[in-house]
């Protein structure tokens, strides 16, 4: 699959942490990022929840926040 | 008639909760396990029916994060993911909303964490979250505090269970206000009240089953005990036979002593 991608990129944070991305859709940085797309894991964008059928019109901007989220043992 | 599973349990009447039917009333957390075989074992020990887990960040690298999803899977139990972690109402909703999605449920252990070092949820926010949250659809199991007032108030909100504390999360010294508990399960008689953390003892467990709590959840009791294959089942017995207990209605407490042994009929005993 083709990533939408911008000509330079731009800042984000990913799982708390910068990142320049060229990606300006949420599963086309999931495809950059190298993120197996059918697993186990969900999607937020500057704190709001993004469902997987929006992961790939869901655009990203400069500055954007965006949390993966995958299960872990919890009490 | 006991409903007894193949662990040989007596799990006592089935009862309900968010719209399932259940045998087991022991709530079992994944965490701080030895190792995952230990953390199988003590599902099936324990008989519980109902685990929780939560949710943290995803590194690419790092696999996808099924591993552990599919070894929770495998057992076959009803899955709770908590907000553990969370501060406001906004990132518990939020990620109630990703739980949602990934495990395909609508259950939802809501924590709201306002206090860093007493892990004491803020009330307030969990009020605000579980209020929102199940008017969304979700089946809400609320961590409280044994505060009367805000369980009456989750109650109120449609949550499908209140999970007052026993004790602050981890610290196993088991009920630290047990009138506080028993003058909750009194007041709410028709709500589903779970005590959620601080049993360090299976001997805590039957304590608040013998109070009239529905069922009790805890995770690091089993989880760090010497033996935690054991343990769950120990803590299985202490919940089964309290909540017995609870289902045969204890006699009452006396001011004075009784004997047990009838006069009647007593040697050597002549009226003077």
């Amino acid at each position: 699959m083709t990533a939408p991608q911008t000509q330079t990129g731009f800042e984000i944070t990913l799982n708390g942490k910068p990142l320049h991305t060229r990606a300006n859709a949420l599963q086309a940085l999931l495809i950059e990022q190298g993120y197996a797309l059918q697993g186990a894991f969900a999607c937020a964008v500057n704190n709001s929840f993004v469902p997987r059928p929006q992961w790939p019109t869901q655009t990203l901007q400069a500055h954007d926040r965006v949390d993966v989220i995958t299960p872990i043992a919890g009490g | 008639m006991n409903a007894t599973t193949d662990t040989g349990i007596a799990h006592g009447q089935p009862w309900q909760v968010a719209g399932v039917t259940l045998k087991s009333r022991f709530f079992l957390g994944t965490s701080h396990y030895p190792s995952p075989q230990t953390l199988s074992d003590a599902v099936a020990a324990s008989g519980t029916q109902v685990l929780t887990v939560g949710m943290r960040r995803l590194q690419p690298e790092s696999g996808g994060g099924n591993s552990f999803w599919q070894r929770i899977s495998a057992l076959g139990c009803h899955i709770l993911p908590n907000t553990a972690g969370c501060h406001s109402a906004q990132e518990a909703i939020t990620l109630a909303q990703m739980a949602r999605e990934i495990f395909g449920t609508q259950w939802i252990k809501l924590e709201v964490i306002g206090d860093d070092y007493t892990l004491q949820p803020d009330t307030h926010a969990t009020l605000a979250a579980a209020t929102e949250l199940a008017r969304d659809g979700f089946a809400v199991f609320a961590y409280t505090t044994d505060d009367l007032v805000i369980a009456k108030r989750l109650h109120d909100a449609g949550c499908a269970a209140v999970m007052p504390w026993a004790a602050p999360i981890g610290t196993g010294r088991g009920p630290l206000n047990p009138y506080a508990l028993e003058t909750m399960r009194k007041s709410l008689p028709d709500a589903v009240l779970v005590v959620d953390a601080g049993l360090g003892r299976p001997s805590h467990a039957a304590q608040v089953m013998e109070l009239g709590f529905d069922a009790v959840l805890l995770n690091t009791a089993v989880a760090q005990a010497g033996d935690p294959v054991r343990m769950a089942r120990a803590f299985a017995d202490g919940v089964a036979g309290g909540r017995a207990a609870y289902e045969s209605t204890p006699m009452p407490e006396r001011a004075a002593a009784q004997a047990s042994t009838s006069t009647v009929g007593m040697p050597f005993w002549h009226a003077p």
